[in-house]
This record gives structure tokens, sequence and C-alpha cells, in this order.
């Protein structure tokens, strides 16, 4: 089944598209969660909101990206305004941590498994940061937006997680990927 | 660069990962919780209509009263006008003279006869027919007829002065005194609601009410003070305070002798019946009871001279060797602190004499209060100390004397009653009968008042 195919269907109220939908996308879309939210109950929760969302806002999908990079929007979107929803105190950080350098391949080394635990641990400031930048790859200036925070804020929000996560890994592996 | 790289490392590992969740999560709960937020919506839809009806319906009815009600509005101003601005009697002659030769007045006229006629035959009201006449007439031969008709009361000499004639016949200018009074609007008159003064003060017998009375205008604001609703309430208030304060008794001094550490605090009730007096003050007067309590230490300093003689033994050693034993005589002055406990009680009536102050400062009510309590004390018990002397109460009843200021915020808490949040300062003051002494306290303290309007 085409997307095409699959968008119509699920339009019309086709159940069998409806549930392809579900089957095709609906473990992605819950790593996704499980990145943003603070449990594995709020992600599920936060999946089952978001598929409510994307079945009463599929007409409005112009096929200007794939479906699913469609849904993982609608997905982070409700998943952000949660965390808004929880009026998280966002910090920003000096220049200097800023300029704080890191070693990147450590990620490299690292099963996704790992990565994503270690993404989970991050404070929710941070983590939604660096979610959304590195791995969604929107910009400071739309995350800026998007959590109604500054652009420098988010800037250091990055910053900081990167500088959290090394220290994780790190720890994680004795010290043989300190800079 | 290495951003880059960290990012798409990042994304390649975590774009795809899938992540199992719990059985509770299914495309079944999913189309659930779907369908249940689609009945909420539904839910929301009748309601909304029925509440945008009511807004619609609401609103009509607002626009038929205002349409309703417009009209009279008008009435009364023209009439307002047509009584009060006689200087333009002169202007409406030349105008009158003007229609009355293009025939249309005539026309006008007869179309007015009828209507007063109706008015007539229905018993409503009684119009004199001259009325009419004289819109035209100001100037013409039967003018004074006129005057009389439209000043006199009786509907029979008015049936005396022909009607239209007068308006063919011809008009000359003439310089009617002022007073006279244009009956061109009298048929707006007509229409007027008849129980009500055209001024909308006076209730007016069933009639016009009559044009050259004196009326007097009202100034400005005159009317809404008349009708204020606020006139219409009740101007008395009752007011239940509890008050209470404290304070530290202490003497820095060392040279004084006798210096008191203690505590005085009191407790104070009241209840009051308040009268607004205007201009924001009200005057009261009521029933308190108050306790002042005082507990304390008294510390005594005093110096004593003390002689201290040390002896020693010097042995002389020529000889014959012996031991003369020397006595050395030291004065020195001792500070000797001798300490006690105080206490003191007095329990008090009195007759509190209340004056209050409304008043806003920015979005909030205030409340300023002074209050004299005279009374008598019913208990009294210790010894009553300041901070240098203490004193015992000798008299059981004993006159007191208290004043309190306070002011506060006042908030309103159910509808007629208020909450007064109140910092105080209060003098206590008490003359004691046997000793003849007067002592009093400044304490400060904090108060809250529970004022109910009647």
């Amino acid at each position: 089944m085409t997307e095409q195919e699959l968008v119509d269907g699920c339009i019309r109220e086709d159940r069998i598209c409806q549930r392809e939908l579900w089957n095709r996308y609906s473990r992605k879309i819950m790593s996704l969660c499980l990145r943003y939210c603070n449990s594995q109950e709020e992600a599920e929760d936060a999946l089952m909101e978001a598929y409510v969302k994307i079945y009463n806002n599929l007409s409005k999908f112009r096929f200007q990206s794939s479906l699913e990079t469609w849904m993982r929007r609608v997905a982070v979107n409700l998943c952000i305004n949660k965390i808004r929803a929880r009026k998280h105190i966002w910090t920003s950080i000096t220049e200097d941590e800023y300029r704080l350098g890191y070693n990147d391949d450590a990620f490299e080394h690292l099963q996704v498994n790992q990565i994503m635990k270690l993404v989970e641990a991050l404070p929710v400031g941070y983590r939604t940061v660096f979610n959304m930048y590195a791995i969604e790859g929107y910009s400071h200036k739309d995350i800026a937006e998007m959590l109604g925070i500054d652009e420098g804020t988010s800037r250091s929000q990055y910053a900081k997680a990167r500088k959290v996560l090394q220290q994780h890994i790190q720890k994680s592996e004795g010290g043989s990927l300190a800079p | 660069m290495e951003n880059q790289r960290l990012h798409s490392q990042l994304r390649d590992k975590l774009h795809d990962l899938e992540s199992p969740f719990n059985e509770r999560v299914s495309f079944e709960a999913v189309m659930k919780k779907r369908e249940r937020k689609k009945r909420r919506v539904i839910l929301w839809i009748p309601s909304m209509v029925v509440v945008a009806g009511l807004f619609v319906v609401g609103g009509l009815g607002m626009l038929w009263v205002e349409t309703d009600q417009q009209p009279e509005k008008s009435k009364q101003v023209s009439v307002a006008k047509s009584i009060y601005k006689p200087g333009k009697a002169k202007k409406s002659l030349l105008m009158s003279q003007k229609m009355s030769s293009s025939g249309e007045e005539k026309i006008a006229q007869s179309t007015r006869q009828q209507e007063i006629g109706i008015g007539r035959s229905k018993g409503l009201w009684m119009i004199p027919e001259a009325d009419v006449i004289a819109d035209n007439s100001l100037e013409s031969p039967v003018i004074s007829s006129v005057e009389a008709v439209i000043t006199d009361e009786s509907p029979k000499e008015t049936a005396a002065v022909s009607p239209v004639t007068t308006l063919a016949a011809p008009l000359e200018l003439v310089e009617a005194p002022v007073e006279l009074v244009q009956t061109k609007d009298a048929v707006p008159y007509l229409n007027q609601d008849m129980l009500c003064d055209p001024q909308g003060i006076e209730k007016t017998q069933l009639g016009i009410s009559d044009p050259l009375k004196d009326h007097a205008e009202i100034p400005e604001g005159e009317y809404e003070a008349q009708w204020d609703p606020a006139l219409l309430k009740s101007k008395w208030y009752a007011e239940f305070s509890a008050t209470t304060g404290s304070s530290v008794v202490i003497n820095f001094n060392e040279d004084d002798r006798l210096s008191i550490l203690g505590n005085i605090y009191h407790a104070n009730y009241h209840g009051l019946i308040l009268k607004d007096v205007g201009k924001g003050f009200m005057v009261g007067l009521g029933l308190s009871y108050g306790e002042m309590v005082g507990t304390g230490e008294w510390r005594v300093r005093e110096f004593e001279e003390r002689m201290s003689i040390d002896t020693y033994d010097v042995v002389v050693m020529l000889p014959p060797v012996q031991t003369v034993r020397v006595y050395d005589t030291t004065y020195s002055q001792v500070r000797v602190e001798t300490v006690g406990m105080l206490n003191f009680r007095i329990d008090k009536y009195a007759i509190p004499m209340a004056v209050r102050y409304n008043f806003m400062l920015g979005k909030m009510a205030w409340r300023a209060a002074a209050q004299l309590n005279p009374g008598l004390t019913i208990k009294t018990a210790g010894d009553f100390f300041t901070n240098t002397e203490y004193t015992p109460i000798a008299s059981q009843k004993n006159l007191t004397l208290d004043m309190k200021l306070a002011v506060g915020p006042t908030i309103s808490i159910f509808n007629n009653w208020f909450l007064v949040l109140e910092p105080n300062l209060m003098h206590h003051t008490f003359r004691d009968m046997k000793s003849g002494v007067t002592k009093g306290k400044t304490l400060t303290g904090f108060g809250v008042s529970v004022l109910h309007h009647f």
C-alpha cells in the first residue's frame, strides 16, 4: 500500500488503512516519544494522543514531505506542548561554558540503545533541545519559537546537553573517551 | 562540520529505531480515545448552539427594548426645548408665517386636531383646541385669547376660541412677550407618558404639565444624585473586631538601679454599630472587652562597698629574730544584682466611640479607624510595670481610657459582609483609684474586623 493510498484510506475512515498506519509507524513514533518524555507511560500516552491527532488531521497532509516526517512532526509538536505545559524553567549558560570542547566520536562506539538511554537520562530541557536540534534537525531559531525561549537559551541547552552526554559516556566507558 | 557529523551519526542510529510499548497501547485503544474525543466535541456543539441562541435572543431583546424607548426620549427633549428657549419665539414666528402661507400648515393643523380629538374622546387628557391654533397665532389678533387658553386649565373657555378661522387671518408680526409659550411643540407634548413629568423628576397628575409654571432647570448631576441607588441603601453597619498587640519592655541603661525586662500584650474584642455619615466617614458606638497582661523580670543593681583585709607575716632577721604580722586593708565597690518576677493582669469593659474613614487607594478599599474606649476595669492583679518602675495595682475597679488608631484594607467577603485587616496602635491607660496614679502603655498589633452592612 502506497502512502497516498494509506492516507486516502485513513481519510475515508477505512479501518484497514488506519490499522496499517498504526502498524507501520507506531513503534518509530514511540521511540521518538520516549526521547522527549520522562517515562515509558508518558511516552505511551503521547503516542496515543499523537495518533489521534494524526488520524484527525490527515486531510491536512499535503504530501510536501514524506508521511513519516509529517507524523514525526505532529508527535514532536505534541511532546513539546506537553513539556511547555509543565512550565519547565530554561536556563542559559555563559559563553565560556558554551565553548567547552567535545569529543563527538564518542557516539560512534555506542550502540543505539546506549545512546537512547543516555538521551533519556538527560534533564528535560537539555533532552528536548538536543532531540530537536541534533536528531530532528530543527534550527535553534525554530526551537526557540516552538519552545517559547531565546535562541541563546536553545544554544546553551544544547551545549549543556552535549557536555552532560559526554560526561555520561566517560563514566560508562571508564574515561577512555575523554578529550 | 563536527556538529554535522555528530548529528548524522545520531540520526542514522536513532531515526529508524523502533521502541516497543505496553499492551494497553494498541490501535483499538487509540480509536477508542479518538471516539471519546469526537463524542466530547459532539456534546459541545449543541450546548454552544444553545448559548449562541441565548445571546442572539438577548441581543434582539435589547434592540427591541431600545427601539421601543427611543421615541419617548426624543419627545422629552423637544418639549424641554420648547419650554425653555423662549428667545426663539420670533424665529419660529417667521417660520410659522411661511408655513401658514404655503398651505401645508393647514393640513398639518387638521391632522393635529384629529389627534387631539381622539385624545379627548378617550378622555385621557384635556387639550384645548386653541393649543393647535396658537401655533400660528402668536401674532394674530386673537393672541391674547390664545395665551389665555394655554394658561387656563378649563376646557370650556378654550372652546370659545375659534379654531381654524384664525389661521386664515392675515398675520402681523407682533413683538410678542417672550413669556408666551410656543405651542408649536405642544403636539409632541401630547404623546408623552402622562404619568411622568417632562423633566423626569416629579410625578404629575393626568394632563400636561403647565408650561408657564415655574419649572426649575435641574442642575447637571442633581437628578442622578437624587435617584442614586446608593441612597436607598441602609446607612447602618455592624462591626465585630478582635485586636491584639504587644510591646516589649526593656531598659538598656546600665546606670538605672531598677530595670525591667518584660512583655505586655493585649487582646481586645468589640462590637459596634456604625452609621455612615457621608463622605466616607462612619461614626459608631458599642461595647468592648479587653485584657492586658504583662509578664517580666525586674532587676535591681546595687553597689556595696566592701572591705578586705590581707595579712602577711614579715620576718625581721635582726636579732632577736621575730615575726611581725602586717594588716593590709582594701576597700572596693561590688555590684550586686537582685532579680525577681513580675506580672499583672487587667480585665476591662469599655464603651468604644469610633470614627471610621473609608477611602480608595489605587484599586483597593482602605479604612482608617480611630477609637476611644472609656471604660472600667473589672479585675486587676499584680504589679503594673514600665521599663524603670513597677507599682502594685491597688484597686480592682479603676477607670480606663484606651485609644486605638488603625489603617488597613477592606475586603468584600460576601454580599454586605466585609473583612478589614487592621495593623493598629493602641494606647491603654488606667487610673488606679486608690493610689490616684495613672499608668499607660502603647502597644502595636494587628486586628481583624468583620463589617456587616444592614
